[in-house]
């Protein structure tokens, strides 16, 4: 027996597929290779002393990344045997997040430019998104622990980078929870590995033999992906962690991995046996992460702390899609376009966080001294409550349509009852931005804040009106 | 194989107890790499040197480290060693942890493990070297994990030069000693 170690039940498999090699796979992943080429040039810039060159490079690689993705579309299909995944999810969640990693790029420019290490900053983002790559693909469990451990790793740096005090503090509890999450979740993910006797994810249906070891597998990977996507009660680092780095950090915290780690779970729960109960577990953290998140935002007065639990909510509606994962043919093209103007909206918030102030009271008369800057933050506010006819609106219909299609109508009960709890907590930012009182100072906008707001609120009604096209071609 | 494996399970008790109990922050984050070494070893004896490989290169490599300069480059000296490890938390600590090994212990004595065929492949290193960087027939395998494994450890140098970096205010001063010394 010379074929090495314990993937014998794969390799058997892959005779089916025919000639595997790198000839054929390499392509495949060449937007991950452009991304990994991006921050690695990002570094050189910063090492020759060009950091003015690193940003414009990050923009300029991210956006080639992204349309080296768009041949993709369409693609279902594995590569290196198995254990990466082009499909979908994976192929979208390159066209949605690395555009987010490039806006959140821009918009840490105002913020760390003239810096030591500017470049480094701006290399971390693509260092992250890879990781968050590498879980949105995930077809192996071996891609769930690298791209956690990656995605937290490149997280961590980027929280701690103003080096004051509130920033080590939020690194330092980001770092602490983190290490244990992703550590509960190797060791759990050992029984599946020992029940199914493969790390693969498409070998999973081997576990259901097993039920204490898939459970205990299960709450693993609940715990290290829900940890990574701040789904409550895994969720404690993130208010501490948005507010103490850098907004733009908090912004792209609040997409990127988010968004890669809930993707991640849709992969693994595709091959999960239904008999360990996993559309139950995850529809009861739907419930408690909205709930929670919602009523947690209810009572903050920082508004980043504010977005940071609305975001813990937004998780909850996002789970929505991976609990019908099973019984529902909206379930994919749901989870795409809620995390395409998920992205779009939520950026665009901090965005105007960073223009008018993280406090709530600096918004105070901004809709009157500011209206286009006002009406932008209404806009996403409103998306993020799901109204129409913007973005967040038909994301959140296609979610609630896949958890119905699934059989969990109360969840999407549930999700409706929160939305309207989550109008008012938005209400709280929208209505002081209109009162009659004197606004504190004018904001205003640098040019590259005034960019990234403006693409974002672009993006989001244009997501909105195109949903409709954007359905017919996911799957 | 006996002496071999009560010597790893007492290495990692012994480490995992220095962690919790040890009153430096930097001698726990020592004793914890120590457990981690001894997890490696049980990998090898389990003759999966995938998993051995990865633990090695990222758990006592990356993560160690990383954490080493977390605590060096947050805390001034004379904090970083507590006069007691008692606080009111021990027993909801206690309590968490008894838990949770009492229930993987349940799993691992309730389920029957024989019919799993993991593990029982080669020990040839050589072989799994060649699979590590897809040289071989069909063994693209690791090819692309063995990359991530790679861009996650100079992640965590960068992560560890960026954390450990001198704030901008201190820049000022040094800067033409940074510059002699770059």
């Amino acid at each position: 027996m010379s074929a090495p170690i314990f993937f014998l039940q794969s390799m058997d498999g892959m005779g089916m597929d025919g000639g595997m090699n790198m000839g054929r796979d390499l392509p495949l992943v060449a937007p991950e290779i452009a991304v990994l080429l991006t921050a690695v040039g990002t570094l050189v810039f910063e090492m020759v002393r060009l950091p003015r060159v690193a940003l414009p490079f990050t923009v300029v690689g991210l956006l080639v990344a992204t349309s080296l993705t768009i041949p993709l579309v369409g693609t279902e299909t594995t590569v290196f045997m198995d254990t990466f995944r082009v499909d979908a999810l994976g192929v979208w969640a390159k066209l949605i997040l690395l555009p987010a990693t490039a806006l959140c790029a821009v918009l840490a420019y105002p913020e760390v430019k003239d810096t030591d290490r500017e470049g480094t900053v701006y290399a971390l983002f693509s260092f992250t998104a890879i990781g968050t790559l590498a879980l949105a693909g995930a077809g192996d469990v071996m891609f769930l622990v690298l791209g956690v451990l990656l995605s937290s790793l490149g997280s961590f740096a980027l929280v701690a980078y103003p080096r004051d005090d509130r920033a080590t503090e939020a690194a330092m509890k980001y770092l602490v929870f983190g290490s244990v999450t992703s550590a509960a979740m190797i060791f759990g993910l050992t029984f599946w590995f020992g029940a199914s006797g493969s790390t693969l994810l498409s070998e999973l249906g081997g576990v259901g033999e097993m039920p204490l070891a898939a459970t205990a597998g299960l709450v693993a990977v609940l715990v290290g992906l829900g940890y990574k996507a701040s789904v409550a009660p895994f969720h404690f680092w993130a208010p501490d962690a948005y507010d103490g780095g850098p907004l733009a950090v908090a912004a792209f915290l609040s997409v990127v991995p988010k968004v890669g780690a809930i993707l991640a779970l849709a992969q693994v729960v595709r091959f999960l046996p239904e008999s360990t109960g996993w559309p139950l577990a995850i529809a009861a953290l739907a419930a408690l992460s909205m709930t929670y998140g919602n009523f947690a935002a209810l009572v903050q007065e920082n508004v980043v702390r504010l977005l940071a639990y609305s975001s813990i909510a937004q998780s909850g509606y996002f789970l929505l899609g991976v609990a019908a994962f099973g019984g529902s043919e909206l379930a994919v093209s749901s989870l795409v376009v809620f995390a395409a103007a998920y992205a779009a909206m939520n950026i665009g918030a901090f965005t105007i966080v960073a223009v008018a102030g993280r406090d709530l009271r600096d918004f105070a008369g901004v809709g009157r001294s500011a209206p286009v800057l006002g009406a932008a933050m209404v806009v996403f506010l409103v998306s993020l409550v799901g109204i129409p006819p913007v973005a967040g609106f038909f994301g959140k219909f296609l979610l609630f349509g896949a958890a119905i299609e699934g059989g969990f109508v109360w969840l999407a009960v549930v999700a409706i009852l929160n939305s309207v709890l989550s109008l008012g907590v938005y209400l709280r930012v929208i209505v002081p931005m209109y009162r009659a009182t004197k606004p504190r100072a004018t904001p205003v906008s640098v040019p590259a804040i005034g960019a990234v707001w403006m693409i974002a609120l672009f993006l989001t009604v244009a997501i909105g009106v195109a949903a409709q096209a954007l359905i017919g071609n996911i799957v | 194989m006996t002496i071999i494996f009560g010597f790893l399970a007492g290495m990692m008790l012994v480490s995992a107890l220095g962690v919790v109990l040890s009153r430096n922050v930097v001698h726990s984050a020592l004793f914890m790499s120590g457990s981690f070494l001894a997890v490696v070893g049980f990998f090898v004896m389990l003759s999966a040197p995938a998993l051995a490989a990865f633990q090695l290169l990222i758990y006592v490599g990356a993560v160690s480290v990383v954490i080493l300069f977390g605590i060096m480059f947050t805390q001034s000296p004379q904090v970083r060693s507590f006069s007691t490890i008692v606080n009111k938390q021990v027993w909801a600590g206690l309590a968490v942890a008894l838990g949770v090994g009492g229930f993987l212990s349940y799993i691992l004595a309730t389920e029957d493990w024989g019919a799993t065929e993991a593990g029982q492949g080669t020990r040839d290193v050589a072989a799994f070297g060649e699979y590590l960087l897809g040289v071989g027939p069909d063994s693209e395998i690791f090819a692309m994990l063995f990359q991530l494994v790679a861009i996650l450890l100079f992640v965590a140098v960068i992560a560890a030069i960026v954390i450990s970096r001198r704030k901008d205010t201190d820049i000022e001063s040094a800067s033409d000693v940074r510059d002699v010394g770059e």
